[in-house]
């Protein structure tokens, strides 16, 4: 019998064998995997497990910043007013005909 | 869920085969038992989270470890126990070829049943590191790396274990 023939015939030999276990030890070796199996150390991912926790943080962190969110200091509302605003308001005023009024009407305010 | 899956087809895929190469090796059905589920437990544990293409040759060398401990205590016992031990077998009996029944082209002329347990006796009658390159080699069809890996040694020393493996099972096999 040659190396090539040898290890041919003994590989049909083995897998054949492996086909006529009885069942006393299939059932053993079925036992030993669900051992095996329980005994395992994978964590499987689980998203939809995990999605409400995340949606609820978020929701949690927008609430959390539109209560926090920093209001228009008045610097910035002063300068606003001073760089459109009082534009906007001396057109008004012309539209008005503010401007055409007799300042000596008023004099009497600034000496009570 | 993929995962776990996964390893339970592998095991599922791979545990008669171990189990025939445990028995092949310890010629107990029990320690072939033990050494299967040993190697299950071990890889499932230490090594699930590893690349599926991993699992073959890291599921090899744990069997392989774990036949070469129980062949090591089971030896242990029967040099310092068994000698003692009126009325008990001895365990080194077990490893030892069967020859009574010559032929020419043993393996090819038997009967499924019967040409396996030749190649089993064969298989024993090897020492343990050619038993091992021939399994791996032959029988499982890794190859020289792979089968490095699993014997944790380089891949000359599988090739010459192999080598001789085959020349001394099928002189084995041609005294039948």
């Amino acid at each position: 019998m040659n190396g090539d023939l040898l290890t041919t015939r003994a590989r049909e030999v083995y897998l054949e064998s492996t086909e006529r276990l009885d069942e006393a030890v299939r059932a053993a070796l079925a036992a030993a995997r669900r051992r095996a199996l329980a005994s395992s150390t994978i964590r499987e991912p689980e998203p939809v497990a995990w999605w409400p926790v995340g949606a609820a943080a978020a929701a949690v962190m927008l609430a959390a910043m539109l209560w926090i969110a920093p209001q228009p200091a008045p610097e910035a509302y002063q300068a606003s007013l001073d760089e459109a605003g009082l534009q906007e308001l001396m057109a008004l005023g012309q539209e008005l005909g503010l401007g055409d009024e007799e300042p000596a009407l008023y004099a009497w305010l600034d000496h009570p | 869920m993929l995962r776990t899956r996964a390893l339970e087809i592998f095991l599922a895929g791979i545990e008669a085969r171990a189990f025939r190469i445990a028995s092949s090796a310890l010629a107990n059905e029990a320690d072939a038992l033990d050494a299967v589920q040993e190697a299950m437990i071990r890889l499932a544990r230490r090594y699930g989270k590893r690349p599926e293409s991993e699992w073959a040759p890291l599921f090899h060398r744990i069997l392989t470890n774990s036949i070469r401990d129980s062949l090591r205590r089971r030896r242990v016992r029967s040099r310092w126990v068994l000698p003692w031990a009126a009325g008990r077998v001895d365990d080194d009996a077990l490893l030892m070829p069967d020859t009574a029944d010559p032929a020419g082209d043993a393996l090819a002329g038997m009967e499924a049943e019967e040409a396996w347990q030749v190649l089993a006796a064969g298989l024993r009658s090897l020492p343990d590191r050619q038993r091992e390159a021939f399994v791996l080699r032959a029988l499982e069809g890794l190859d020289v790396a792979q089968s490095a890996e699993a014997m944790g040694c380089s891949e000359g020393s599988v090739k010459t274990h192999y080598f001789r493996a085959v020349q001394a099972l099928r002189g084995r096999l041609e005294e039948r």
